[in-house]
C-alpha cells in the first residue's frame, strides 16, 4: 500500500454560476416585489387619509346638526362680535369637534362646525341660518297697522301713543336699545305701508310658509277660543279665508284673509297674507301686519303695543332656534386637509 | 483517475440541467411577480383616479342644488364651483364690503363672482370686480378666515355673507376626467378611461349625477384579472 494521496478537491468551476444566478433572480424579484408593495403601502397610506376626512366631515356636519337640532332660545353671539362656541365634544378617541356660532346681523347667523380627527386632518363645514331674535323682529314694524292700506271707519281707533308701556299682562319693554330706538319715537306712525313684500306679511321671519306651519303651536280652528287670562298660546297658524271669535293671545299668522268678529281679540303679533277685517268691538292689542287691506270698522281698536308683539314673539318658543333658509343653505368648502 | 472524467461529464450534465431548472423557475416566478405587481399597480392608479374624480365630483355637486347651481347633459355636468365665502365684517368702509373670507383659494376678480346673502334673506348675484387685502378691517379673528375687501358690481345693500365661484364644466372625455374654465379643457387623471362606456348624466329626476367609470386596463390584457374591477357606477347627490 503506498502512501495516499490528498489534496484539494477537483472544481470545475460551475458551483458558484448557480448560486450568483439564483441571487440575482431573488434579487429582481426582490425589486419587483417591492414596487408592489409600495403601491400597497400607499394605498392604504391615501384610503386612511380619506377615511379621515370622510370621519371629519360627518363628525363637522353631524355637530352642526345636533346643534341646530337642539338648541332653542335666543341667539348669544353679538352682531359683529367674537365667534361663539355653541358646542364641544369628541369623536372616535381622539378626535374633537367644535360648533362656532357668529352672528352677522339681527336675525342672520352663520354657525360653522370644525372636526379634527386623531390623526390631524381637519374639515369645516358652515351654514347660514336664520335665528328670530324678538325685539329685532318687533322692530321691523313701521307702523301699528301696515298693510297696502288702511280704512279706519268712524268710531274705530288706532293708538300709538304708547308702544312702550304695560298693558294688562304684558309688561313694558322700554329700555332695550333696540326697542328705544323704533318706538320710544312719539311720532311712530298708526297707519303705514308694508315694510316687507306682501307675500311675506303674514310670515314671522324669514321662512317659508310649509315650515312656519310645521313649527305652529296649534292651528287657529284648533286653539282655545278663550285661554286664560295670562296664557299665552305661541305661535298659532291658520290657511285661508279665516274667522276669528275668541280672546287670544301670541303670534297669529293666516296665509289669506282674516275677519275677527265683534268682540273677539287678540293681543300680541297679528299677520295675514290677505285682508284683515275688524268688526265693531273687535279690539288687537299688538301689532298688525295685512298683506291686503285693513278695515276697522266703526267701533274695532288696535291698541298699538311693542310690549305686546314682543311678549307674543316671545311667547312663540318654537321660532326662538336656529333655522335653514331657504336657497343655499350650505357654505363649502372650506379648510380639508391637515391641520 | 480515468474513472473520474466519466463521472464528471454526468455531474456537469446533472448541474446543468438543475440550473436551466432553477432559471427556469426563478423566470416564471419573477415574470408572474411581475404581473401581479403590475396589476397591483395598475390597480393603485384606478383607486387613485377613481376616488380624486369621487372626491371631486361629491364637493362640487353636494353643496349645490340642481338646475340652480349645476346642471347635467350631454355627458358634461356644468356648474357654479364654489370656492369659498366671505362674511360681513362689523364697521363697512366706505367703499367696498369688508369680509372675513376662507376657502379653498382665494377669490379671483377675473373670473369669480359672488352669491350674496341679504339681513333680509334674499339672494343676489354679483360680479367680483376687485379683491384687496383688508388691512384696516376691524374683523372678528376666526381661525382660517382673513378679512378681505371685495367690490361687487352690482354692489349689494345688507350683504351680510357670500359665497364666491367661478362657472366650469366637468367630463368624461379623450380618456381623462376633465374640467373646464374658459375653453380649455383640462385633464385632471391620466388617459387611461374608456371613452366609449364612460360618461356623467343626470339621474334621480335631476337631483343627482350618475358616474360611469370603465377603465382600460393596461396594455389591454383582460380586465378580469385586473387587481381591481375597472368599472365603477355611482350617484353624486346635490342639495335635496
Amino acid at each position: 500500500m503506498g502512501p495516499q494521496v490528498t489534496g484539494p478537491p477537483v472544481r470545475d468551476g460551475r458551483e458558484g454560476f448557480a448560486l450568483i444566478l439564483v441571487l440575482l433572480a431573488l434579487l429582481a424579484l426582490l425589486g419587483i416585489a417591492s414596487a408592489a408593495v409600495a403601491a400597497a403601502m400607499a394605498q392604504v397610506r391615501a384610503a386612511s387619509v380619506a377615511e379621515q376626512v370622510l370621519a371629519a366631515r360627518a363628525a363637522a356636519r353631524s355637530g352642526l346638526e345636533e346643534v341646530l337640532a337642539s338648541t332653542v332660545g335666543r341667539p348669544v353671539a353679538s352682531v359683529g362680535g367674537p365667534a361663539v362656541e355653541l358646542a364641544a365634544d369628541s369623536f372616535r378617541n381622539e378626535g374633537s369637534r367644535t360648533v362656532l356660532g357668529l352672528r352677522l346681523s339681527n336675525e342672520m347667523h352663520l354657525l360653522g362646525g370644525e372636526a379634527i380627527t386623531g390623526g390631524g386632518i381637519g374639515y369645516r363645514h358652515w351654514r347660514i341660518v336664520w335665528w328670530m331674535d324678538p325685539a329685532a323682529r318687533v322692530a321691523t314694524h313701521r307702523a301699528v297697522v301696515e298693510s297696502a292700506g288702511t280704512t279706519v271707519a268712524a268710531g274705530a281707533r288706532i293708538g300709538a301713543d304708547s308702544l312702550l308701556t304695560s298693558r294688562l299682562h304684558v309688561a313694558a319693554c322700554g329700555g332695550d336699545s333696540v326697542m328705544d330706538d323704533v318706538f320710544g319715537d312719539s311720532a311712530f306712525a298708526p297707519t303705514g305701508p308694508l315694510s316687507v313684500p306682501p307675500e311675506r306679511a303674514h310670515r314671522p321671519g324669514l321662512l317659508g310658509w310649509s315650515i312656519i306651519e310645521s313649527l305652529a303651536t296649534a292651528n287657529l280652528a284648533s286653539a282655545p277660543a278663550s285661554p286664560c287670562p295670562s296664557c299665552w298660546q305661541g305661535l298659532v297658524v291658520e290657511s285661508g279665508t279665516t274667522e276669528w271669535t275668541g280672546a287670544g293671545r301670541g303670534v297669529l299668522a293666516v296665509n289669506g284673509d282674516l275677519l275677527m268678529s265683534a268682540g273677539a281679540s287678540w293681543t300680541g303679533l297679528v299677520l295675514a297674507a290677505g285682508d284683515v277685517v275688524l268688526r265693531d268691538g273687535a279690539k288687537v292689542t299688538g301689532l298688525l301686519r295685512a298683506g291686503g287691506r285693513a278695515v276697522l270698522e266703526s267701533g274695532a281698536e288696535v291698541d298699538g303695543s311693542a310690549c305686546a308683539a314682543l311678549s307674543g314673539l316671545d311667547s312663540a318658543s318654537t321660532l326662538q332656534r336656529p333655522l335653514a333658509l331657504s336657497g343655499p343653505r350650505w357654505a363649502e368648502p372650506f379648510a380639508v386637509g391637515p391641520r | 483517475m480515468k474513472g473520474r472524467d466519466g463521472f464528471m461529464a454526468a455531474e456537469a450534465v446533472v448541474a446543468a440541467t438543475l440550473l436551466l431548472l432553477v432559471i427556469q423557475a426563478a423566470w416564471s416566478v419573477a415574470a408572474v411577480q411581475g404581473a401581479a405587481a403590475v396589476r397591483v399597480v395598475e390597480g393603485a392608479r384606478v383607486l387613485d383616479e377613481t376616488r380624486l374624480i369621487g372626491h371631486v365630483l361629491s364637493l362640487e355637486v353636494r353643496p349645490g342644488l340642481a338646475g340652480r347651481d349645476w346642471s347635467a347633459s350631454a355627458g358634461e355636468l356644468r356648474l357654479r364651483a364654489f370656492r369659498g365665502m366671505g362674511f360681513a365684517c362689523p364697521g363697512q368702509p366706505a367703499e367696498g364690503w369688508g369680509v372675513n373670507a376662507s376657502g379653498h383659494r382665494n377669490p379671483d376678480s377675473d373670473k369669480d363672482s359672488v352669491l350674496v346673502v341679504t339681513a333680509r334673506g334674499a339672494w343676489r348675484t354679483a360680479a367680483l370686480a376687485r379683491r384687496t387685502r383688508g388691512r384696516n378691517l376691524n374683523c372678528p379673528t376666526v381661525v382660517g378666515f382673513a378679512p378681505q375687501l371685495w367690490r361687487l358690481d352690482p354692489a349689494v345693500p345688507d350683504a351680510v355673507a357670500g359665497l364666491y365661484f367661478e362657472r366650469g364644466s366637468y367630463r368624461l372625455s379623450d380618456g381623462a376626467f376633465r374640467y373646464r374654465r374658459g375653453s380649455r379643457w383640462q385633464p385632471l387623471t391620466s388617459t387611461g378611461l374608456a371613452t366609449d362606456s364612460t360618461g356623467l348624466s343626470a339621474t334621480g329626476a335631476g337631483t343627482g349625477v350618475g358616474v360611469r367609470l370603465d377603465w382600460k386596463s393596461k396594455g389591454g390584457s383582460a380586465r378580469g384579472r385586473a387587481a381591481v374591477p375597472p368599472s365603477r357606477r355611482w350617484t353624486v347627490w346635490g342639495r335635496r
